[in-house]
Parts: structure tokens; sequence; C-alpha cells
């Protein structure tokens, strides 16, 4: 109750409110009570602090309405880009991307060519059988190489150009691909599996700002799957763990980490975050927690290393919209898990077969 | 309606003859006011630029919204210190205040560094950035408090102190039987908020 009387008493004194005579009782008691006077100034800091705060607070609504009248009478707003200029201005948002991909790509060739010299004249005063068995080993990757070419080479222009890569998975058996918008950045793509045969996929949907995309293997040689060993849930938990698979390499890779957020970069809703070890190339993978369920698919990482996927709900969607459209009508989403059961290797070894290594070429 | 009222604005400006920098000056006072009008008016003259900064550069158009409204705010923050002159025209400030805002941007993101166009002045917004810095987490710790310490204290507060109301009105609209009451009622949010206030200022 004291301080409340005091209060009133400052509060007076800091408006400017208080008679002559009483202020300067007031002050000599501020002067004499060290408390006193720290209480006012207190009390003046916050008062400051708050009438800032209030003022900044309308300031930023003004900001939004006039946002939102001008947007109205399309002063500004979305710019509407013509497609011709909307190529440019795509191809002005990828090359930086891909002239760093294009010279880390120079960069690993120079490197293999250099590592390869090094391997080779190590081995070269070996023994005489050893020499012929490489020899032996060498003629047997080359006519493997020379297979995997041939392959590819009836289903791609041999001019083509590696553009872009990552990783994708069926989300339904007769060939659907989900990844993200942004491991496509060339026209004709492949898909490779975990066995390595490629495919060719054409695409179906690309959404960039959510940066999901939808592909169908259309290719004689792929079998469709009866079913899929995952299904797609959309509900979360803090803290849950979670795996994923990709293709950072040419070889599929395993790895675990924890939901740490339910939204993603500067609380993006359209995002988790999460917690796990991931590479350029596990883009698109997906992530799914310890049922074997996808909750997401791993987007992207910010530079302190945490690591984005997109909500699950967003496949849903993008289903959705597909099914709309007038190509496709037979999509549909893989709705039961067949793993929950397993453990984690026996899972694995399953959605591993559902879990593609993409590449796009220009 | 605020059409006309814009018109005036800006004929007000073009009957005095003033210079380009007067205009600005006016403007930027029309900010620390926080008026509607001096918004506008600069939302229309120079949105677009920074738009296409942004949208050359890798970002969304969400994004180069969210970047203009910040650039406005380090604006009138520049306005309410008192500084109504600006080294440079608004343009360039507005220019260069959006771009070293969203170069922070994309570090953070891990995206890919600007494109120099070439084509703008650019000069040094550190100082004021670093105001805006300081200033933007007073908002955001205030805003917390605020958030901690429930209702009706929130709205209470609010009403006294930023829609200065007087006791008579609080009490009326928040159903205190008069006015002394929700005084009381008053300080004892005030008390509350300082202590949440000072001890979010010890965990900084």
């Amino acid at each position: 109750m004291e301080e409340i009387l005091l209060l009133e008493m400052i509060e007076r004194y800091l408006s400017g409110a208080m008679p002559e005579k009483e202020k300067s009782y007031f002050e000599d008691l501020r002067k004499s009570n060290p408390e006193v006077d720290q209480l006012v100034v207190e009390y003046n800091l916050i008062g400051k602090e708050m009438t800032k705060y209030g003022h900044t607070r309308a300031y930023k609504q003004s900001l939004h309405e006039v946002h939102s009248k001008l947007s109205a009478e399309g002063v500004i707003g979305k710019s509407s880009l013509s497609s011709k200029a909307k190529i440019v201005y795509l191809w002005k948002r990828t090359r930086r991307t891909t002239a760093v991909a294009a010279s880390i790509a120079a960069i690993v060739s120079i490197l293999t060519v250099v590592v390869a010299n090094i391997y080779n004249s190590r081995n070269s005063n070996r023994t005489i059988t050893q020499l012929s068995n490489e020899v032996k080993s060498l003629k047997e990757t080359q006519s493997a190489t020379n297979k995997e070419l041939k392959e590819v080479k009836g289903k791609i222009d041999p001019k083509a150009t590696f553009k872009s890569g990552g990783t994708g998975f069926l989300i339904d058996g007769k060939g659907y691909l989900i990844t993200n918008a942004h491991v496509l950045k060339g026209h004709t793509i492949i898909a490779t599996n975990d066995k390595g045969q490629q495919f060719l996929a054409k695409l179906c949907m690309k959404d960039e700002a959510r940066d999901i995309a939808v592909l169908k293997i259309e290719d004689k040689d792929f079998k469709a799957f009866p079913f899929l060993p995952y299904s797609i849930n959309k509900s979360v938990t803090l803290a849950e763990p979670i795996y994923t698979m990709g293709y950072p390499k040419d070889d599929i890779v395993y790895g675990e980490g924890y939901l740490s957020s339910e939204t993603g970069y500067k609380s993006d809703t359209l995002t988790y975050q999460i917690s796990i070890a991931a590479d350029h190339g596990n883009s698109g993978g997906p992530v799914l927690n310890k049922n074997g369920d996808v909750i997401g698919i791993l987007t992207d990482k910010s530079e302190a290393g945490a690591v984005f996927a997109v909500k699950s709900i967003y496949i849903f969607k993008a289903v959705e919209f597909l099914k709309k459209g007038p190509e496709i009508n037979n999509i549909r989403l893989t709705a039961t898990n067949t793993i929950k059961n397993l453990n984690r290797e026996q899972q694995v070894k399953k959605v591993n077969k559902c879990v593609f290594l993409i590449r796009s070429y220009e | 309606m605020p059409y006309i009222g814009l018109l005036i604005f800006h004929n007000r400006i073009n009957t005095h003859r003033v210079s380009n920098l007067d205009k600005e000056k006016l403007l930027l006072e029309g900010l620390a006011k926080n008026n509607k009008l001096a918004v506008e008016s600069i939302y229309r003259d120079h949105f677009a630029m920074v738009q296409a900064l942004i949208l050359n550069n890798s970002g969304t158009s969400d994004e180069a919204k969210d970047i203009f409204q910040e650039t406005m705010i380090v604006l009138y923050e520049k306005a309410v210190s008192g500084n109504f002159e600006l080294s440079c025209q608004l343009k360039t400030y507005i220019f260069s205040v959006s771009r070293r805002l969203w170069l922070k941007r994309l570090q953070q993101v891990k995206r890919f560094g600007l494109r120099d166009e070439g084509l703008e002045d650019i000069i040094s917004v550190e100082d004021d950035l670093e105001l805006h810095h300081k200033l933007n987490s007073d908002f955001n710790r205030m805003e917390e408090v605020l958030g901690k310490i429930g209702e009706p204290c929130k709205s209470l507060l609010e009403a006294y102190y930023m829609q200065k109301k007087n006791m008579q009105e609080i009490a009326t609209s928040f159903g205190y039987t008069n006015a002394d009451n929700a005084k009381t009622q008053k300080y004892k949010c005030l008390m509350r908020l300082k202590k949440l206030f000072f001890s979010a200022y010890k965990n900084l």
C-alpha cells in the first residue's frame, strides 16, 4: 500500500502536476532517501519506454494499413513480371547458384584426377600380380561404366549438362515422387534408385514459394510399387526423434536427429526446424518419425547450421492441387504404414527403395 | 478522402515552392508524428525501387515488403530522434538502408551475396542501424513484458500510457465502480510491470 501512495506522488511529480510547495518537499525527500530517488528514475524510464513502444506500434500499424491500401489500389504489390521477364528473373535468381555448382563440379573433377594420379603412382611399384589384378578390375569397372553410360545415353540428350540435383521420394507407388522445387533447375530429370537404376521423370507441378515439386517417373523400365512402406503424417511433437535419407553423394546416406521447432527460419510457418546432419544433396529427402511416417521434406540449412523441412501438410496440398488439374487423376497418396513395428534398420531397408537420387539436366 | 488529403499535402509542398530537400524534411517531420499521408507518400515513391532490389537478388515480394517496412522504421526512428536532415537524398538513404538490411538477411540464410548494379549511390548507414538494433530490442522487450503481465493489466496500462485515456474513461470502459479503484489497480499493474521489466533487463 505504501508503494502505491508513493507511486501516486511520483506520477504527479513526473507529469509536472505537483504544486510548487509539495514539489520542493518531494525533491528534498528524493535527496535524502536514495530508494525513493531510485523509484523515480525507474518509473520515469518505464513511462518513457511504454510511450515509445506505443508510438512505434501505432507507426507499424500505419505501415501495414498503407501497404494494404496501396496494394488494393494496385500501386504496389506483387510485381507482375511478364513471362519473358520471369525467365530472366529466375535466371538471375539462380545463376549464382549455377555458377557455384559448376565451379564446384570443376574443382571436384580436377581433384578426382589428382587423387587418382597419386593413387595410381603409389600402386605402380607393387607386384605384377597385383597390377594385373588391377588391370582386370579396371576393365571390369570400365565395362560397368560403359553399360551405365549406355543406359543414360538412351534417356537423355548426350549434349545435356548437369544443372542441379538432390533427393526425392515416392508418395504414390505408381511412380509419383516428391522433392524440392530448387532441386529442379534443368528440364530433363533423371531419378536414380538405391540400386543405381536410372529412370526418366517428368515434372507434374512445381511450387517455388513452398519449395515443393511433384514428379512422375515415366519410364518403361520402372516397376510400380503395389504399396509404399510409409504413410504421410501431419502431426508432430517437439523433440521427437526423426531420421532422413538422401543423396549428398552417389550412394544413399542415413542421418538421424530430432524435431527442434514447429516453425522454421524466423518462425516461418511453412517449415519445421530440425536438428540433423544434412548436406547439399539432402534437399528433397523424406523426414520420418520413429514410426516411419513421413512428417516433412528436408529443404535447407541456415548459416548457424539449423536445418529446415517443409511440413508434410504441403504434400497433401500439392496432391489436392494436382487432382484439380486436367491431366492427373490417378494419384493417390500412400496411406498405410507397414513398417511401424519394425526396428530402425529394417525400416530403413524398406524406405531405401523409395528414395531416389534426383538430377536435372539442361 | 485520404487521397484528397494526400493531394493537399503535396499541394502545400508545391505552392510553397520548397526545394526537394525541404520537401523531404517535411516528410520526415510527418513520419515522426505518424502522419499517414507522409507514410503513404514515401511508400508510393520508393517501394518499387526496394522491391526491384530484393527481387533481383533472390528475394520474394513478401521479403521486399518486410525489408521496406523495416527501412521505414529506421527512417521513423531517425525522425523521432529529431534528425530531419539527411546527408543525402531520401531515395539514396532508403536504398542504402534496404540494401544493408537485405545483405544481413542473406548472410543469415546463406543464400548468395548481392550483385551490385552500380547504378545507385550508396552511403554508410551503420550508425543508424546500430540505433535501430537497440530500439528494436527495446520494443521487443516491452512487447514481451506486456505479454507476460496478463489481462486486465495489459489493456489497462495500454489505455493509460498509449491511448492516453484518463482514469474516468478507463474506469467506465473496464467496469470499475470509480476512478480511484481503477487508479489503484493501475498502480498495482505498474508495479508488476516494473518488476518484470527490470528482470528482463538483467536477463539480456
